[in-house]
């Protein structure tokens, strides 16, 4: 059974290939890129990822301030409404 | 009339790749042509690092690439939650908000007795319809 990695072929211009002569310089300096541009990748994916991360913590900063003033005005308001209840209760008229 | 200019085909040479090279290129997520082929040993005749230099730095920025998606995640859950309750807070503050705007109609169709009453049922009335021009604004 022939192996996956075995049956990968990659197609070289075939001047660069003369040019450099053999095939294991040939290799090595496609493994080199490879690694580069894998290099360059990973730069840019852990760059969003911060970016993302710093968006979010943003966001993450501000928000428990605008649940404070939430919690604020929520509880007034419920103040308010046992006050206007109070106020809409008709009277008991004394006898 | 215009024509065409057809670019010549370029000769390729087909050559067999190894496991590890195999796997950097699944990791790519590229299409391997020969044109990329092309760039990438450009490329490594570009670069003065080793090979063993080279890997020592992918594996660094995987590692920090996973340490960053983890902390990514976490906020993401801290913002959710936050988020849900905020939204939770504001559906509250709506609702009680509508309950109270009639009740303070209810008001101002009433005159309370005494000087007290009178008095936080006109602040009350005055407070509500300024909440309604500037609540959420």
């Amino acid at each position: 059974m022939v192996s996956e990695a075995k049956k990968l072929q990659l197609q070289i211009p075939t001047h660069l290939y003369e040019k450099i002569g053999n095939q294991e310089t040939v290799m090595n300096l496609i493994k080199k890129g490879l690694l580069s541009f894998r290099i360059h990748v990973l730069e840019q994916e852990t760059h969003a990822l911060a970016k993302q991360i710093e968006n979010l913590k943003k966001s993450v900063n501000e928000l428990p301030g605008e649940i404070k003033r939430m919690e604020t005005i929520l509880n007034e308001m419920l103040k308010d409404n046992e006050i206007i209840e109070t106020l809409l209760r008709p009277k008991k008229v004394k006898l | 009339m215009k024509t065409k200019l057809q670019r010549k085909p370029q000769k390729v040479t087909l050559i067999n790749v190894n496991r590890e090279i195999s796997e950097l290129i699944k990791r790519t997520n590229v299409q391997v042509n020969a044109g990329f082929v092309q760039k990438l040993i450009e490329l490594g005749m570009k670069i003065d690092c080793t090979e063993e230099q080279l890997m020592q730095k992918v594996s660094e920025l995987e590692e920090r690439k996973n340490i960053l998606a983890s902390e990514l995640k976490e906020i993401a859950t801290q913002l959710t939650y936050l988020q849900s309750k905020y939204v939770g807070l504001r559906m509250q503050i709506s609702k009680i908000f509508h309950d109270n705007q009639v009740q303070v109609f209810h008001l101002c169709a009433r005159q309370p007795s005494d000087k007290h009453g009178r008095l936080l049922s006109a602040s009350l009335i005055q407070k509500y319809l300024e909440y309604s021009k500037s609540l959420w604004h």
